[in-house]
């Protein structure tokens, strides 16, 4: 049914380019590419603060006059020039940047190319000398690109013209087969089955593609992709961290989380509810849930501060793209924040409380506050009869001295004791016989644990309530110091933060949030958009994602980024923006890395191919045997783990394994201990949790190429696709065809079949030969009426297939 | 179609050897030049070219082992001086007037070099003329969790490289079938776990290889039922086959590294059952070490399996043994922890001696800081006393890789509590043990998020005297 595809090209080339770029782009763009270079290099001792030697370059009339030894730049005449002589200078004392690394090949080459074009776009700078993440967001102008149909939006005008700048072409659009699989890994984390990869292919409609991005958007599944993404950043986990490592409940949050993606929850509205929800006007179970965010901190009783430490850096990290944590022992080194502004910042969250909050609905509430109700009675009863006996306690000794039968030695000593001598314990202990022997109080005991039967346990999550208390700051840090005392309130460098004065004194923590939201505020949208680029990307365009102070440097493509930021402000909605990315020409390139070649690295605005994260891989391995359990939400579950994972626990763990289809669900699911997580999610790279991850690195080393080959997880995965071909395809052909469809998304190319067929012949050699070894490998999929030997073979040939990096990476 | 054996051999020729981990360790990302990973040679000659770095996870008490205070004794009961309670750090004692405590155990000077030991360790003071004391460590963070970053990465938060890291990236590995870097455990594990041994922010092969302490050593070592012997091999071999042809097609340098990767976990799946299987030692080897049950977990185990991986090439092992954070009981818990760690400790430096290989190896023995020289009074009535935690001063040991056997460096005031000579301070030692290297601490620099990044930050201080 599929063998079709086998005719679609390889390397479907769709470059819609109507000319192809012309070379010689002899431009060069002064704000794109020379001011930077100005700004990094020079300007710092020939601009408004200093002018070394007499030069000034940040103004025009100044830059062209030159220095005390004349001009440094001669039009048209590079060679000729002293600012080029001095940056190519071989002697360390002359050469500039003085003291600095040298500029490389391709900085200098801009600077050449620039003077010999007569230093075209040269103005007077008005360089406040402020930090480009500071700079309020404006919308750039979209560069018109007369030469070419390519670009799709707006993404791919600023691209376009970046790349023709640097004589750079983009790379063609990836193969349908690889875009569907793109599409599909990155918007829901799970492959397309055979019915979708066909309806895409299949779909003559020009905007087949943006139909299949709606259809993802729309999925339920988009929430738990996207919501994974945010649970790195939220640091959660079903446990407090440090060495006692309890357990908590909070998987709610998770849920909301998941939720808010897939209702596209307005994304000012999702900050406000994680950040404040509790305090909101309309506060609701649904916004107080959305707390929990903050909850995740990990938290251990001694150390409070240590918690509330990790929310403001959190907070920081995440919405700000700021490193506050500088803030906690001294004035910030580099950024414009005062230690006093940072405890500021933790006066917000230092009066946030966890607590938990019941989610039941009201009739199971009411109906355990009646058993309650009705526990508190007889416990009342109880303790009446207890007192009676008390009281009566020398009547109830001499009556029952009369009848000694069956008294213990220890009871009759009791006994003896005269009532003037009886210690508080004797006294006790004799009422604890004699509550025993009464009829009413056994009764009323008994009855005890029926009354809270069939009861469930009470559905509780975490969630942050106020209670206000005074902040000091922390003399270098040391929470024994307590030095001044503070009011929750913004740092001044930023936006200023408004709110309901009349109603409180100080800001609150939804006030911060919608400080956060603020269109005013600089770094918000910026942050956002450069981790949601760098989610389909691979790598962000502002580097690092989490550090936009003032030492991070000029974006990739500042222009770029400012357009981002302004579309996600503009449609306050996540899904309309993940829209606008993955509908861009850019995003749909090629990740072949021969596109790649040669361009530097600062300049690369293409695809590439991403290894799977933990999770992922494993989702994607079960979906494409057909073993995957999708259902969203709920309690974390407890799938396969190897043994001794939790040995050695300060405070022990338990691992009851899952039974039935909860051992299949996606790996968003699996309970996280903070302390000794899943090891395949270590193995692979998942976050540690003990604070906001906002990028996972990628390894690749050899214990991981041992795990997805010998997991039980995955070898039962093999097993379970064996068995599928077996029972869905009916020829050996078309079986392999089957394999890298569910597999890859493709069909297998002619080299690629051949290998396979010929490793698919060795293995059933294999197994023919040794019918134990075919049965165990078979495990318990062997199919009705199948020849074990055989479908061990296609066990064996799944298992090549489901390690291949192309199976593991998204392309 | 070549043998698996002739595309193994092609792609461990190409790919494997000492510069593998360290070219190959960038996956699909890039986004660097590969250069960044390229090893390194030593910045001179270096003296080791191992680590054993035998970390006693807690804080062992220096002041009942290896640093005698007579004048501490006799002042026994005596509150600790007012000068010193002004500035003590306290981990949990809230006592006002905390009293000295002297040790009960019997000291002695031993070997030729007459290096004080007690007699909780025997078998350490029997290889003293090996050994090089350095009694007047210091450290900063009284809290356990960061007190171990702070000896493993250099820094007292998470997220920076591990020693063992920085030393395969600046050296690369030279082992064909086994990680460069790999972490023992016993006992209780480090509280602030992988951060121990982790990559931070350089690439991740050079992240620590964990053998597991309680069940398989390495997780997924075993073909699973059913594909043992040759399905596995043609398995692998397929995989590889079928790599190398889309590594042809997207040209992605992140699949040859996928290729190396398959290669060296189907290497490890023969070499680590061989590495791990101690029925060739002698004996008189398991003796030595104190092994009673090879099967079995334990201290003295992985002390064997050190030798054992720095026979096979491995550049990096680092032991984690705990607890010896002794508060409450010290009298009992103590000795319990030196019975269980002190013979295994001493035979692997002379194994390591008898083998040949202490003259490449730097051995460290040590914990992320010392116990205090007050009485820990337990809150709990009746329980017996034990020691808090000590940064100002602490004592750890070294061996082998140019160390100077036989001496004894630093001197603590009388009764234990702060140095007098030669502060060395974690970042000194970190820099000294990648002198010991070859390197020049400041000179082994990786650039990340903007900025250049050490393991001794902006400190360190190289101390020559630890060598012969």
């Amino acid at each position: 049914m599929f063998t079709h595809l086998r005719s679609l090209p390889l390397v479907l080339l769709v470059l819609l380019a109507g000319t192809p770029l012309a070379h010689a782009v002899d431009k060069v763009d002064f704000e794109l590419e020379v001011l930077p270079l100005l700004r990094a290099h020079c300007f710092r001792c020939h601009g408004r603060e200093k002018q070394e030697a007499g030069l000034r370059l940040d103004r025009r009339e100044a830059a062209l006059a030159g220095g005390e030894n004349g001009p440094v730049m001669i039009a048209g005449k590079p060679a000729e020039s002293m600012l080029v002589e001095r940056i190519r200078s071989t002697d360390d004392s002359t050469r500039m940047p003085i003291e600095s690394r040298q500029l490389r090949r391709e900085e200098i080459s801009v600077l050449e190319r620039w003077i010999a074009a007569g230093m075209p776009g040269l103005r007077d700078v008005d360089d406040t000398g402020e930090h480009w993440a500071f700079q309020p967001i404006q919308a750039p102008p979209v560069p018109t690109t007369p030469k070419t149909s390519w670009p799709r939006n707006s993404i791919d005008a600023f691209v376009w013209y970046q790349l023709s700048l640097q004589e750079l072409e983009p790379a063609p659009r990836a193969d349908k087969g690889v875009l569907v699989r793109r599409l599909f890994l990155d918007l829901v984390g799970i492959p397309p089955t055979l019915e979708q990869l066909a309806r895409y292919l299949e779909d003559p409609a020009p905007n087949a593609y943006e139909q299949l991005v709606d259809r993802l958007l729309g999925s339920p599944h988009f929430g738990e992709r996207w919501g994974r993404h945010w649970l790195d950043v939220a640091r959660y986990a079903d446990s407090a961290g440090y060495e006692a490592d309890i357990p908590r409940r909070i998987w709610h949050y998770r849920d909301w989380v998941i939720r808010s993606f897939n209702q596209d929850k307005p994304l000012d509205q999702f900050v406000i509810e994680q950040l404040g929800g509790d305090l909101l006007g309309g506060a609701t179970n649904e916004t107080r849930v959305a707390t929990g965010f903050h909850c995740n901190a990990m938290k251990d009783g001694g150390v409070r501060h240590e918690s509330v430490f990790d929310r403001v850096n959190t907070t920081g990290a995440v919405f700000m793209g700021l490193t506050f944590e500088c803030g906690q022992c001294h004035d910030h080194k580099t950024d414009p924040l005062t230690q006093k502004e940072y405890y500021q910042l933790y006066a917000f969250f230092n009066t946030g409380v966890i607590t938990p909050l019941d989610l039941d609905d009201e009739d199971i509430k009411k109906q355990r506050a009646d058993a309650n109700a009705r526990v508190a009675a007889v416990d009342a009863r109880l303790a009446q009869i207890e007192k009676e006996i008390e009281a009566g306690i020398d009547q109830l000794v001499a009556a029952r001295r009369e009848n000694r039968e069956g008294l213990s030695e220890g009871i009759l000593a009791l006994f003896d004791i005269p009532a003037d001598e009886r210690s508080l314990t004797d006294l006790k202990q004799l009422v604890t016989f004699f509550r025993l022997e009464h009829a009413e109080h056994k009764q009323l005991l008994e009855s005890k644990p029926e009354l809270l039967a069939g009861l469930p346990e009470a559905d509780t999550t975490l969630t942050l309530t106020d209670h206000p208390q005074p902040t000091h700051l922390f003399v270098r840090g040391d929470h024994t110091q307590p030095g001044e005392q503070v009011q929750s309130g913004a740092p001044a460098f930023l936006h200023p933060l408004t709110w309901e004065k009349e109603k409180r004194p100080h800001p609150n923590r939804a006030d911060l949030g919608r400080w956060i939201v603020d269109r005013e505020n600089p770094l918000f949208a910026r942050v956002t958009a450069n981790r949601f680029w760098m989610r389909l990307f691979g790598i962000p365009i502002v580097e690092p994602e989490n550090d936009f102070g003032v030492q991070t440097p000029q974006p990739r493509h500042h222009q770029l980024l400012d357009e981002l930021a302004h579309r996600l402000q503009q449609s306050n909605s996540i899904k309309q923006f993940v829209r606008l990315l993955v509908t861009s020409a850019t995003y749909q390139q090629s990740s072949d890395f021969t596109y790649r070649r040669g361009i530097p690295d600062g300049l690369f605005l293409g695809q590439q191919r991403l290894r799977l994260e933990a999770e992922i891989l494993r989702d994607n391995a079960l979906a494409a045997s057909g073993l995957l359990e999708n259902r969203v939400g709920g309690e974390s579950v407890f799938p396969y783990q190897p043994e001794g994972i939790l040995a050695f626990r300060a405070t022990p763990a338990t691992w009851t394994e899952s039974r039935g289809a909860d051992r299949y669900r996606r790996g968003m699911y699996t309970h996280i201990w903070r302390l000794t997580p899943h090891p395949m999610f270590t193995l692979f790279d998942g976050p540690g949790m003990t604070t906001s991850c906002t990028r996972r690195s990628r390894s690749n080393v050899a214990v991981q190429a041992l795990g997805l080959l010998n997991d039980p997880t995955f070898v039962e995965a093999a097993q379970a696709m064996g068995a599928r071909l077996i029972d869905e395809v009916p020829s050996d052909e078309e079986r392999i065809d089957r394999l890298f469809l569910l597999c890859l998304g493709r069909a297998p190319n002619e080299q690629e079949q051949q290998m396979v067929s010929e490793l698919h012949a060795r293995q059933q050699e294999i197994f023919q030969g040794d019918k134990n070894l075919a049965t165990a490998a078979v495990g318990e999929y062997l199919s009705a009426g199948a020849d074990p030997a055989r479908q061990a073979a296609w066990v064996a040939v799944s298992r090549t297939i489901m390690n291949l990096d192309e199976f593991i990476t998204r392309e | 179609m070549f043998s698996r054996r002739t595309f193994f051999s092609r792609t461990s020729k190409g790919l494997a050897g000492v510069a593998m981990p360290a070219l190959l360790a960038a996956d699909a990302t890039a986004g660097t030049p590969a250069g960044v990973y390229q090893a390194q040679a030593p910045h001179f000659r270096p003296r080791a070219r191992n680590v054993i770095f035998m970390f006693q996870i807690g804080a062992p008490s220096q002041l009942d082992m290896f640093d005698p205070k007579p004048e501490l004794n006799k002042r026994e009961g005596d509150p600790l001086p007012q000068s010193f309670l002004d500035r003590v750090k306290f981990a949990q004692i809230q006592d006002k007037q905390p009293q000295l405590m002297g040790t009960p155990y019997r000291f002695a000077r031993h070997g030729e070099s007459g290096q004080w030991v007690s007699e909780l360790m025997p078998h350490t003071a029997g290889i003293v003329d090996q050994l090089c004391f350095v009694h007047t460590c210091q450290a900063e963070d009284t809290n356990h969790m960061f007190g171990e970053l702070h000896m493993s990465t250099g820094w007292r938060r998470f997220g920076r490289p591990s020693i063992g890291s920085w030393v395969l990236y600046g050296l690369g590995s030279e082992s064909e079938n086994l990680p460069g870097f790999m972490v023992l455990r016993s006992g209780m594990h480090p509280r602030s776990k992988g951060a121990n041994f982790n990559n931070g922010f350089l690439p991740a092969t050079m992240q620590g290889t964990p053998l597991q302490s309680s069940g398989a050593p390495i997780l997924n070592l075993e073909t699973p039922a059913g594909f043992e012997g040759e399905s596995q091999a043609s398995t692998v071999e397929a995989i590889n086959r079928l790599n190398a042809l889309r590594q042809s097609e997207t040209a992605d340098p992140g699949i040859e590294a996928r290729i190396a990767s398959y290669d060296l976990a189907f290497r490890m799946q023969s070499s680590a059952p061989e590495l791990l299987d101690l029925s060739g030692e002698t004996e008189e080897t398991l003796r030595m070490y104190g092994i009673d049950d090879p099967g079995k977990p334990s201290y003295a185990r992985n002390c064997l399996l050190a030798r054992r991986l720095i026979e096979r090439g491995v550049r990096f092992v680092e032991l984690f043994h705990g607890d010896w954070d002794h508060h409450t009981n010290i009298y009992k818990r103590l000795p319990a922890e030196c019975q269980r760690t002190d013979q295994a400790s001493a035979a692997l430096v002379t194994d390591l001696a008898r083998r040949g290989l202490l003259d490449d190896t730097l051995v460290i023995w040590g914990g992320e800081f010392g116990r205090s020289s007050v009485a820990q009074k337990s809150q709990a009535p009746g329980e017996p006393v034990g020691r808090d935690h000590h940064v100002d001063a602490f004592t750890m040991w070294f061996a082998g890789g140019g160390v100077a056997a036989g001496r004894s460096i630093g001197e603590t005031d009388d009764i234990g509590f702060d140095a007098v000579t030669d502060r060395w301070h974690i970042h000194d030692l970190h820099a000294t043990f990648l002198h010991a290297l070859g390197m020049d601490h400041r000179r082994l620099t990786y650039q990340h998020q903007g900025r250049d990044y050490r393991l001794t930050d902006v400190h360190g201080t190289v101390k020559t005297e630890l060598f012969a």
